[in-house]
């Protein structure tokens, strides 16, 4: 159960955790080399010219009148113009956001199904080699990093055997009307099933690349947990009792060994949008992962700052999620 | 007995469902093998005998923006821009100025006007007529406070249409014809002509979301960092191109780019790395092309490091550097090594390409001997580069530190985060005592290749920011000839003159030794059989220059 007051000082805490991630990415990109004026001139423009391009920028502006700009637009959810692409920072970054999001919820479904399944049998099967196969090929999703297995994907399913498309969210010579900017909600609203079919098969490679290291972590997570729990009491009781073996385990036992699983989750969710700026650029997926490398490369500050801000505000509202779930799943759990 | 059954039973239950587990996979796997190999579009699948009309390119930068006059970027990021747009003048693949919607100019003898003729009957893609108008609005435009290239287009104080076919442009400070030719086409921005009442009409932001253009191809649609898609424009005045449809896909990462065009679902691209450019080569459905560009890899010296007030010691390290090993091995021919600062192509190449500074290392040591150096007593010094900047950056860094040592240079290599790390240390005046440095020139004329690349006064050469500050003799004489030099290359109005100014200064640039020029850049493209393509010097992607043999 989760109390008002409880909500209230979730909602409080994540206002000063927004106001302490904008201050860090203003400061911090401030603090770095780089000026983002100079990067935008080529030979033949004189000092002055910087200088000026600097001025129209609100780059010479002191500090503290720049911190407090940056402040009170983020209030009013403006953050800026970008210098690179001459558009308000918050349209340049929602424009791009479905993308990523896209990416990162797919990655999480593959991930939660399959590792709940490998988890399931690895338990069903303790001790044997379904579970020893299924136990060292978590190790080996774990232990390499998710960037290498995009590009793995990338030369082995793309460019050796031609199977998938290894850039882009949909094949270039299919139109979509873009309705949310999610590729296969708008295939399926538009009820275009060759888009539908290209938007899932663009989708497929990066974000397995992206799910294999959280497919190992659920798998070890609830195999684990589902194993200790098939020890408790009240499930001796219920053998006991003569219960079918699937309502044991699926029924009784599954609901409180998926807690962990569901903590997990909402932890490494901010790991698998960290590690989707890097898959994003190996896909060509037009995400902010990929505006984020290019604006950090240009210093777009409004941008970066922005994107930030972002990631930021969707790793506090999943989060406020899994503890919603949670009560879900656990009555007994009462927050505030 | 009853226990044998048992295990009888057991035995047979396993190995039915494993028999069944196994033909469910085998029929779901085979089904989507089948479904996801035959019922995939693939656009670039071709009928025999029929030429397609498309053309992918795996495109290996962002656009930024699709309005020309807001870009800063390199020239390759100018190419989406050059397929919608006309540039004032053109420039063909020997980096020659040719007459293009300007198809003729006439500079006063002091430079300090210029009469531009715009050719008849050039239509815009909406069907409006291109004219005086449109050129004033757009060179106006350039040059406008909060432009990004302002500085330089406000040279042009007073344009004005004297008919429809004729613009005169008062251009002060005057400046030699090169110059205000070169941003008649743009570095890093395309100087194009836009369309003044559409642009009137739809406003700056609409205009960079649908833009229209006079050239070869028109604006069909553009989905943010993925892809660009492109329509033949049948009205252009050179011809409509010979492919119908230009699709550029966005593919930043150089493995993916490879596997595009491997995987058969783009038929062009450029860029890929050394080792997939070899393996891609042996595959006999490519054509593999090596093309030197317009950009020059140098180390820069900066001139508030005392160890190299000594010009023994900047002509010891040029010497030292074997710039065939480099280019040969380092680079597996991707690159031409240099002399100078003028590569083959440039303006002022055939006035220097007999000049050699040639790789010497006894030299070097002899050099290092006169300062005060030997083996026992090395020269220690800072050297700076990248990793993944550009095509094995590090490792020719770390080929030519090995090279100092051993000729008795100790360097410290260290690491640049990326061009905005370089550009802020520069600005601080803290950079290395030598930093790796690409310095594009897509004009090839000298006043930037040699002259902006070295002038004290550029805000891009490491003297900028202590050009008040430096006290030592050497330092102080060595500034103000390279000013001098520079001030007589941009002076000079006749053409040989200049020429000749050019190479001194070339010359002079290189023995000083404040620059050393390492190698041209070559860059790989990677296209099909049976597409035809010549790739251009300016490292642009041109699909108006492509077609499907």
């Amino acid at each position: 159960m989760i109390r008002g007051t409880y909500v209230i000082k979730r909602l409080v805490a994540a206002v000063l955790s927004l106001f302490g991630v904008a201050t860090i990415a203003f400061v911090l990109f401030r603090i770095v080399p780089g000026d983002p004026a100079r990067l935008m001139t080529a030979p033949g423009i004189k000092a002055e010219d910087i200088e000026r391009l600097r001025a129209s920028l609100g780059l010479s502006d002191p500090l503290h009148i720049q911190y407090v700009n940056w402040l009170s637009g983020l209030m009013h959810l403006d953050f800026g113009r970008s210098y690179w692409l001459k558009a308000p920072a918050l349209d340049v970054i929602l424009e791009r956001l479905p993308a990523t999001l896209e990416l990162v919820f797919a990655s999480i479904i593959i991930a939660t199904v399959l590792g709940v399944i490998i988890g399931v049998v690895s338990v069903m099967k303790a001790g044997r080699l379904s579970d020893k196969v299924a136990t060292s090929a978590s190790f080996i999703g774990f232990s390499i990093p998710d960037f290498l297995w995009g590009v793995l994907f990338v030369i082995i399913f793309g460019g050796l055997l031609k199977l998938l498309p290894v850039s882009g969210r949909i094949d270039p010579a299919i139109s979509l009307k873009p309705v949310t900017n999610f590729m296969v909600i708008d295939s399926i609203l538009q009820v275009n099933f060759i888009a539908l079919q290209s938007s899932l098969t663009h989708l497929l490679l990066p974000s397995l690349a992206l799910a294999l290291g959280l497919i190992a972590i659920i798998h070890r997570t609830l195999r684990s947990s589902l194993l200790d729990i098939l020890q408790e009491d009240y499930i001796l009781t219920d053998r006991s009792k003569g219960l079918p073996e699937w309502y044991i385990f699926f029924v009784r036992a599954f609901k409180n060994g998926a807690l962990p699983v569901l903590t997990i989750i909402g932890v490494q969710i901010s790991f698998v949008i960290g590690g989707s700026v890097i898959i994003e650029l190996i896909y060509g997926w037009p995400g902010i992962g990929t505006l984020s490398l290019i604006s950090v490369n240009r210093r777009d500050l409004p941008v970066v700052q922005g994107i930030i801000v972002i990631y930021s505000l969707i790793t506090i509202i999943i989060n406020l999620a899994v503890d919603f779930l949670y009560t879900k799943l656990n009555p007994k759990i009462t927050y505030g | 007995m009853a226990s044998k059954l048992l295990n009888r039973r057991k035995a047979i239950s396993r190995l039915a469902k494993i028999a069944v587990g196994a033909g469910v996979a085998a029929v779901v796997g085979g089904a989507a093998a089948y479904y996801l190999t035959t019922k995939l579009p693939v656009t670039t699948q071709v009928p025999e005998k029929v030429k397609p009309d498309r053309v992918v390119i795996a495109y290996q930068t962002t656009i930024p923006t699709l309005d020309p006059h807001l870009l800063n970027a390199s020239n390759v990021e100018m190419s989406p821009h050059l397929a919608i747009f006309d540039t004032f003048i053109q420039q063909d693949r020997e980096l020659k100025w040719q007459p293009g919607v300007i198809e003729s100019w006439q500079f006063s003898s002091d430079k300090s006007r210029v009469s531009l003729k715009i050719r008849k009957n050039v239509k815009f893609h909406n069907g409006d007529i291109l004219t005086a108008e449109d050129v004033v609005f757009s060179l106006r435009r350039l040059g406008s406070p909060g432009m990004p290239y302002e500085g330089i287009y406000s040279i042009m104080k007073e344009i004005t249409a004297v008919s429809d076919s004729e613009v005169q442009v008062v251009v002060d400070p005057p400046h030699p014809e090169p110059a205000f030719l070169t941003w008649l086409i743009g570095i890093g921005i395309t100087a194009a002509v836009i369309p003044k009442k559409y642009f009137e009409k739809v406003g700056a932001d609409r205009f960079g979301a649908e833009p229209v253009g006079s050239g070869p191809y028109k604006f069909k649609r553009y989905v943010q960092d993925s892809l660009l898609e492109l329509e033949a424009f049948d009205e252009y005045w050179q011809g409509a191109p010979p492919i119908r449809y230009v699709t550029f896909k966005l593919v930043p990462d150089a493995t993916s780019r490879a596997a595009e065009i491997e995987s058969g679902t783009s038929d062009i691209t450029f860029d890929v790395s050394i080792a997939d450019f070899e393996r891609l080569g042996k595959i006999p459905s490519f054509t593999c092309m090596k093309q030197p560009v317009t950009d020059v890899a140098l180390l820069m010296l900066a001139p508030y490091h005392p160890q190299i007030y000594d010009l023994n010691v900047r002509q010891a390290m040029h010497y030292a550097i074997d710039k065939g090993t480099i280019t040969k091995e380092v680079l597996g021919g991707f690159g031409i090594p240099l002399s100078t600062l003028e590569a083959p192509g440039y303006a002022a190449y055939g006035y220097v390409k007999d000049y050699v500074f040639p790789y010497d290392p006894d030299k070097a040591r002899e050099l290092l001997s006169k300062a005060g150096y030997s083996a026992s007593n090395p020269l220690k010094i800072t050297a700076g580069g990248y990793s993944g900047y550009r095509t094995r950056d590090l490792q020719v860094m770390q080929a030519i530190v090995e090279m100092w040592r051993k000729v008795g240079i100790e360097a410290d290599l260290q690491i640049f985060t990326g061009t905005a790390d370089f550009f802020a240390r520069m600005d601080a005046a803290q950079l290395p005592t030598v930093s790796l440095y690409y310095w594009s020139n897509p004009s090839g004329d000298p006043l930037y290749s040699t002259g902006h690349a070295t002038w004290p006064e550029s805000p891009f050469t490491p003297w900028f920011a202590v050009k008040e500050k430096i006290d030592d003799p050497r330092m102080l004489k060595l500034r103000d000839e390279l000013n001098t030099r520079f001030e007589a290359l941009f002076k000079e109005t006749n053409e040989s003159k200049r020429m000749m100014i050019a190479k001194e200064y070339a010359i002079f640039a290189v023995e000083q030794g404040m620059v050393i020029p390492l190698f041209q850049a070559v860059q790989p493209v990677v296209v099909k059989k049976d597409l035809h393509y010549d790739p251009w010097p300016q490292a642009w992607v041109v699909p108006q220059s492509m077609s499907w043999i």
